[in-house]
C-alpha cells in the first residue's frame, strides 16, 4: 500500500512547520517538524516501512511504525492523503523530498493545529449581524 | 396618424437608461458601477469618493438593480454599515452570493457582476468582501487597519478603529487592507474603503495583533503563532482554489519576512507614540 498527498491539498513550509490547506473543505492544518518531514516524503510509491527505511533517523524506536501509521490515519480521515497502489515517483519528487530528518531523534509526527478558513475572517459578518460589536461600526 | 382613423401604437418599451459611476480603485482592481438608479450611484459617490481614480487597469464592472425592499430595520441611513449572514455557491466562472436581502452573481472571467438589493450602500459593501479577495491576483486581504508602517489586526472590538484614530494622519484605513509581497520579501499594505479610509499604501515594518489592556505592552510572537493567529484574520478567497494557494503563499512569506507582535494597548492616544518608539524606530 502506497501513500500519496491528495491533489486538493496545497502546502508550504513555514519555519520548521508545514502548513496544509484542504482546498475543498477550506480547512487549514499545521504539521509539527516531524510530521512535515514525513509529509514531504510521500510520493505515491512508498508505504510506512519503506519511508522509514529511507530515513537516517538515529535510534528509531520500535513504536515508530505505529506512530507513523497513526499519523497517516489522521491525515487520511481529514482527506489530506490517499492510499492506493504503488506508482513510480518522478525523479524530481524524490530529489526534492528526501531531505534529512530535522530533529536529533525520532519525534512522533503530529497534526498540531487546524482551523476552518472563512471569507470574512473574524469580522462582524461572521456573527450574522447579531453581535453588539457590529453595532459599533461607524455610520456615514 | 391617419386621417379619419385612429391607430393606437404602443409606446416603445424603453429600458431605463444605464448610468455609470467610477472608476474607483480598490486595491488591484478598478471598479465601474452601472445602474439605472441614480440615487444609488450617488450613495457610492459619497461612500467611495476619495477612492475615485482615473486608472482603468484591471477593470471590473458591477451592475446594480435596486429591489423594492426597504432597508433593514435599525439602519440609520442608506449609507450605514450593515452585515448579514450569507450563503455562497460556486457558479460557472464565479459564484453566487445571497443574504436575506441581497443577491449577487459574479462572473470572474467576464469581469462582471450583477447585484440586487435595497437601495443602500451595504449590499455593495457586503459583496466587495467576497469580490476583492477573489480578484486579488497578487495579494491577500486582511481584516486589519493599515497605519503607516504597520497593519493592526484583530476581530471586531479588538481596537482597530481606536488605534487608527490615535494614529490620525498616519492612518490609511481601519477595517480591511490588501497586503502584497515582492520577490525580495518586502511587503506593502494598501488601504481599502472600509470603514474610515483614504487611498494609500505603506511598506510594512511590522504586523500587530491587537488587544485592549490597561497599559501598553508589546510581545514578539513566533512564526508559528503568527501563522495561526493571522490565518483567522484573512479574507480567504474560499471559492477559488488558485487564489487560495496564492493567499497561502502570501501569508507564509509574510510571517517569515515581517516581524509580528502582539500589542496590548490602553485606550489612550499615547498608544501610537508607543508604536513609533518600540516598533517603527
Amino acid at each position: 500500500m502506497a501513500l500519496r498527498r491528495a491533489s486538493h491539498v496545497a502546502w508550504r513550509r513555514v519555519g520548521d512547520e508545514t502548513v496544509l490547506i484542504h482546498l475543498k473543505t477550506k480547512r487549514i492544518y499545521v504539521l509539527n517538524p516531524s510530521g512535515g518531514f514525513f509529509w514531504h516524503r510521500l510520493d505515491g510509491a512508498r508505504g510506512t516501512n519503506e519511508i522509514l527505511d529511507s530515513t537516517a533517523i538515529a535510534e528509531l524506536p520500535s513504536s515508530a511504525v505505529n506512530e507513523l501509521d497513526l499519523f497517516w490515519e489522521k491525515l487520511a480521515d481529514a482527506e489530506l492523503i490517499e492510499k492506493g497502489e504503488k506508482s513510480e515517483p518522478s525523479d524530481s519528487t524524490v530529489a526534492r523530498n528526501d531531505s534529512d530528518y530535522p530533529l536529533a531523534s525520532f519525534v512522533p509526527p503530529e497534526l498540531v493545529w487546524q482551523e476552518q478558513l472563512r471569507n470574512f475572517g473574524q469580522s462582524c459578518a461572521n456573527m450574522s449581524g447579531e453581535s453588539p460589536l457590529c453595532d459599533t461600526a461607524p455610520s456615514f | 396618424m391617419r386621417h379619419g382613423s385612429l391607430v393606437l401604437t404602443p409606446p416603445p418599451l424603453r429600458k431605463a437608461a444605464r448610468l455609470r459611476s467610477g472608476p474607483y480603485r480598490f486595491g488591484e482592481t478598478s471598479f465601474i458601477f452601472e445602474s439605472s438608479d441614480n440615487t444609488w450611484l450617488g450613495y457610492l459617490d459619497k461612500r467611495y469618493d476619495t477612492f475615485r481614480s482615473t486608472s482603468s487597469q484591471n477593470t471590473f464592472t458591477l451592475d446594480f438593480e435596486s429591489t423594492t425592499d426597504r432597508i433593514p430595520e435599525g439602519m440609520t441611513s442608506p449609507l450605514a454599515t450593515h452585515v448579514e449572514a450569507h450563503e455562497i455557491e460556486p457558479r460557472r466562472n464565479g459564484f453566487l452570493v445571497r443574504t436575506a436581502t441581497v443577491s449577487a452573481t459574479v462572473d470572474l472571467e467576464a469581469r462582471r457582476a450583477t447585484l440586487q438589493g435595497p437601495r443602500a450602500a451595504y449590499p455593495l459593501d457586503n459583496l466587495l468582501r467576497y469580490l476583492l479577495p477573489a480578484l486579488s491576483e497578487q495579494g491577500v486581504l486582511f481584516h486589519s487597519a493599515a497605519l503607516e508602517g504597520v497593519i493592526a489586526c484583530g476581530p471586531s472590538g479588538a481596537g482597530k478603529s481606536t488605534l487608527a484614530s490615535f494614529a490620525g494622519k498616519r492612518a490609511l484605513c481601519d477595517e480591511l487592507c490588501a497586503v502584497r509581497g515582492n520577490a525580495e520579501g518586502h511587503y506593502r499594505a494598501t488601504s481599502l474603503p472600509y470603514w474610515q479610509a483614504r487611498p494609500g499604501s505603506t511598506k510594512l515594518q511590522a504586523v500587530l495583533l491587537l488587544r485592549h489592556a490597561t497599559r501598553h505592552r508589546l510581545r514578539r510572537v513566533s512564526t508559528s503563532e503568527a501563522l495561526r493567529r493571522l490565518s483567522t484574520e484573512i479574507l480567504w478567497p474560499v471559492e477559488i482554489s488558485s487564489a487560495m494557494e496564492r493567499a497561502l503563499d502570501q501569508i507564509s512569506g509574510l510571517v517569515q519576512s515581517v516581524p509580528v507582535f502582539e500589542l496590548a494597548f490602553a485606550n489612550d492616544p499615547s498608544a501610537w507614540d508607543f508604536i513609533e518608539e518600540h516598533v517603527l524606530s
